[in-house]
């Protein structure tokens, strides 16, 4: 009877928080947009661009060299190498869906994909250019000085290269995931197991900072909340000081943009680090540094395979 | 006085265009404040405060599970840096505030952006506890389960078990009730009864040790987060975000002030400026109205002035015309005149040389008529004798003294060569009669008031008439040499041509003194024109009066003498008849006319008719 009265009790407290849960009618996930409405002159311009090893300081690195579009928008590197042929200090996100970020980079510090352009062309570590040399390049290109100056009223600029290039990012929205046609309304879309991994995905708690549009990409969050994941894997970089390095606040040390889980399942190695090959590598860090919990290996079985309907299509094709 | 007048516009103009000018300024000055921005920027700030408010109902709303994600909280991001961009660009509307202004925004910055980095981190926490505090009652339910399978082991501690599954059933009460109402006393409790449950822990089985130190810490987490993010939400709050976007609405607003006060002074300039303008029209238009006034009057009296030059106009012309008609016919008097003058001169000769051939015409006539009485006497005796003869009885003797008489008488009559003498005497009267007669028909064309058209002339004809016309005068003075050239016929009116010969004639005749000699010559100029010269060998004419000679009442002759317009006459007849005369004379030698008369092939109107045609023009 004991057990009972613990049950009643404990149904007690749901009820003293149920309001919250009924509350919850819509979900905290919400479909992704067909489009965000780019002037396609732009975005032809910048998928050049995007393409085009001369942006680099030797003209051999590329976006595309680190963001393939093939891949789910990464290089499937845990770090990538830019011009100095060195690893560079922290994973490369994919390129999809970024528009829909609030910031950019891990931790942040662009806020816009202009901004995000601007960091990266210059970084010697990335493409190592000046922007007079990139703006000559394109300039002594006749295509693209034709293009341009249809497309801008004062031709080929920095800001003009940086707008096409962004113009195109934003272009790079990956609609029709089989999770957004369930969010739609579609009870077919996802499989019986999905739609227990969404539940699992709700009920464990990852949907705390994996939410809203772009299931991310919408907030910051210490890395190592329920446990001190740098402590257990050692090596501290300046890279794992995340937030911090642009804020200097304490609190934001190890702070990093919390990323999108759209197309999850192509962009692996996984975290800032490239430190999870898998998702359930990433999955099981997750729940013991964030979560602060365990579960059962069917249930991040389960979760791992909700993540699987995240995949969307890229301008039309199944990615 | 035009440059006067010229100059009396410039400061008018200049006025003009200076009030004008102050016109144009003081109604841009009214205009240079933007009324419309003052709303859209007041628009702006309700817009940004109203954001602002919505972006912390949302992270409340967060707070409280309400949002079941983050979007709303990202999404203004954008928006309200726009929108904080905009209020950043009206520091160009304050343009005496730029300062206050400029602070202002930028304090409104700093409160956004703290307020930023407050909703970020905000977020961050709140997952945290979210999750926490969604997690803890399954936490306390592990709790329990491994509770309930440790006290089915016979070892077990039940008592321990069950106080401590009541542990765990109160903190996570307390925890829950904490997280809606959290104050400092029901951490402390939560802490107590924490450290509490962890005491007896390492007396617990293993797996409700490992699920209550999961469970321990979440509480942990909790009671943490919750301070966090109670703290965050009371920073967010503290922001004054609100009271900076009040304080650019308090710099707009006293902007505004500003802007109507000046507007109001400005228009208080503008109706000074109106009412002297007003007065500046109005007097122009009273100076207008007089002018006007003025313009008037002196039109209808122009209007007055030029009727009366018509009428005067008509009154003169007609004036004139009767003064032409005068003088046309003073003219013709003067020419009639001027002839009946020279012929009074003349008829004196004229009747002389008609009393030559009319006396020896009357001498003639008595001695024929004395003849006639031999002839009746003869006449008487012849018609007795046949008588007689006739008469039976007569006596013989009778008879014969009859007959004796008849041839006495016929005798007497042949001696005489009577019949000869009676034809000499006819015919010599008949000559006389012959003379006279070319006399008068001569006298008769020069009296004849001579109006006719123009025919084609012999004018050696005329120059004899004239001549013979002249005879008495120049006969005593001058001996007549007639040098006659081949020349045609001439288009001219006869008699006048007739005037002009008499008249020079006359003129050279007097001018001799003694005897002397008059040349008339006559020659064909040139194809167009016949030359006629009238020269004398008389005194000849001074220079300095030769060139008044034509002069009309020009005359060297005692008054009573001459008309002084003989030729004044003749020049204007030859000019009618498009010739022209010259006069050439030496004091002494003589003169000499020389006319030049156009031949003409049509006959032309009569000067008459000129005049009539002049006239109608």
């Amino acid at each position: 009877m004991r057990w009972s009265m613990l049950s009643w009790s404990g149904l007690v407290l749901m009820v003293g928080i149920a309001p919250l849960v009924t509350a919850l009618a819509d979900e905290p996930i919400k479909p992704i947009p067909g489009s965000l409405k780019q002037d396609p002159a732009k975005v032809e311009i910048g998928r050049k661009l995007f393409h085009d090893p001369r942006l680099s300081a030797n003209n051999q690195v590329a976006c595309a060299s680190c963001h393939d579009l093939g891949k789910g928008g990464v290089d499937r590197l845990d770090h990538s190498t830019g011009i100095a042929a060195k690893p560079l200090g922290i994973n490369t996100p994919t390129v999809l869906n970024a528009a829909l970020n609030f910031k950019q980079f891990w931790n942040g510090r662009a806020d816009s994909l202009e901004a995000q352009v601007d960091a990266v062309v210059q970084n010697p570590m990335e493409m190592g250019s000046k922007w007079e040399d990139v703006v000559a390049k394109v300039s002594q290109d006749p295509t693209y000085k034709q293009a341009f100056t249809k497309a801008y009223k004062d031709g080929v600029t920095k800001s003009n290269i940086q707008n096409a290039i962004a113009s195109f990012e934003r272009a790079l929205i990956t609609p029709d995931s089989r999770f957004d046609k369930y969010l739609k309304g579609d009870e077919n879309a996802i499989t019986t197991a999905e739609k227990a991994g969404y539940a699992k995905f709700k009920q464990y708690g990852c949907i705390a900072c994996h939410q809203g549009v772009n299931v991310g990409g919408n907030m910051f969050q210490a890395f190592g909340v329920m446990g001190n994941y740098f402590e257990k894997r050692g090596n501290v970089t300046d890279a794992d000081l995340g937030r911090y390095n642009i804020t200097k606040n304490e609190s934001d040390k190890h702070v990093f943009k919390v990323p999108s889980l759209r197309n999850v399942a192509l962009t692996s190695p996984y975290f800032h680090d490239g430190s999870a090959a898998t998702l359930e590598d990433a999955v099981e860090v997750m729940f013991k540094y964030q979560l602060g919990r365990t579960a059962p290996k069917e249930d991040k079985d389960l979760i791992i395979k909700f993540l699987h309907t995240l995949t969307g299509e890229l301008e039309g094709k199944a990615l | 006085m035009n440059a006067l007048k010229r100059t009396g516009w410039l400061p008018i103009g200049g006025l003009f265009v200076v009030l004008v000018s102050v016109l144009g300024f003081l109604y841009l000055r009214t205009q240079s404040y933007d009324h419309t921005r003052y709303f859209e920027n007041v628009a702006l700030l309700r817009q940004l405060k109203q954001m602002d408010a919505q972006w912390e109902l949302d992270a409340l709303k967060s707070k409280s599970g309400i949002n079941t994600h983050y979007d709303p909280l990202t999404d203004p991001l954008v928006s309200l840096e726009q929108l904080t961009e905009q209020a950043a660009h009206m520091t160009s509307a304050f343009e005496q505030n730029e300062g206050n202004a400029k602070s202002a925004i930028d304090a409104f910055r700093t409160a956004m952006h703290s307020k930023t980095e407050l909703v970020e981190q905000f977020k961050s926490h709140n997952s945290i506890l979210r999750n926490s505090l969604t997690f803890l009652p399954t936490a306390a339910e592990d709790v329990q389960r491994q509770i309930g399978q440790a006290a089915l082991s016979k070892a077990a501690d039940r008592v321990a078990l069950q106080r401590l599954s009541e542990d765990i059933n109160r903190l996570l009460l307390q925890t829950l009730v904490y997280s809606q109402s959290p104050s400092a006393d029901r951490a402390a409790a939560i802490q107590a009864d924490l450290a509490k449950g962890l005491d007896g822990k390492g007396a617990h089985p293993v797996d409700v040790g490992a699920a209550l130190d999961i469970f321990a810490s979440h509480i942990k987490t909790v009671l943490r987060e919750q301070t966090n993010v109670a703290k965050l939400l009371n920073g967010i709050a503290a922001v004054p975000a609100a009271a900076r976007i009040d304080g650019m609405n308090n710099v707009l607003n006293s902007q505004q002030e500003e802007a109507t006060e000046e507007a109001q002074e400005l228009r208080r300039y503008l109706i000074g400026f109106s009412a002297v303008l007003i007065m500046l029209l109005g007097y122009a238009a009273v100076r207008l109205a007089r002018s006007y006034g003025v313009i008037n009057r002196m039109n209808r009296e122009l209007v007055d002035a030029n009727e009366g030059l018509e009428q005067k106009v008509e009154e003169r012309t007609q004036e004139l015309s009767q003064a032409l008609q005068d003088l046309k016919e003073s003219e013709a008097q003067l020419i009639q005149n001027e002839k009946m003058s020279s012929l009074g001169q003349m008829v004196a000769g004229v009747a002389h040389e008609i009393n030559t051939p009319l006396g020896y015409v009357k001498g003639n006539l008595e001695i024929v008529a004395n003849r006639m009485n031999d002839i009746a006497n003869l006449e008487d005796l012849c018609r007795s004798a046949v008588h007689i003869l006739s008469t039976r009885g007569a006596k013989t003797m009778e008879l014969q003294a009859r007959l004796r008489q008849v041839y006495d008488m016929a005798m007497k009559v042949t001696e005489a060569n009577m019949s000869e003498e009676l034809a000499d005497l006819v015919n010599d009267g008949i000559y006389g009669v012959k003379q006279m007669s070319e006399i008068v028909v001569n006298l008769k064309n020069f009296s004849r008031l001579d109006r006719t058209a123009e025919v084609r002339y012999d004018l050696h004809e005329g120059i004899d008439s004239a001549l013979v016309i002249a005879k008495n005068i120049i006969k005593h003075k001058a001996e007549v040499k007639k040098v006659y050239g081949n020349i045609p016929g001439v288009m001219c009116s006869p008699s006048q041509f007739n005037q002009v010969i008499l008249n020079l004639v006359n003129n050279a005749a007097q001018a001799i003194e003694g005897m002397g000699t008059i040349t008339i010559t006559t020659a064909r100029h040139d194809r167009e024109r016949v030359r006629i010269e009238v020269a004398d060998t008389g005194c000849g004419i001074p220079p300095e009066i030769l060139p008044k000679i034509f002069d009309p009442f020009f005359t060297t002759k005692e008054i009573g003498q001459g008309t002084g317009l003989g030729l004044s006459i003749v020049h204007k007849i030859i000019e009618s008849h498009e010739g022209t005369i010259k006069a050439e004379s030496e004091v002494g030698k003589g003169t000499k006319f020389t006319i030049l008369l156009p031949i003409k092939e049509e006959p032309k109107p009569s000067l008459r008719e000129e005049l009539q045609n002049l006239e109608a023009a």
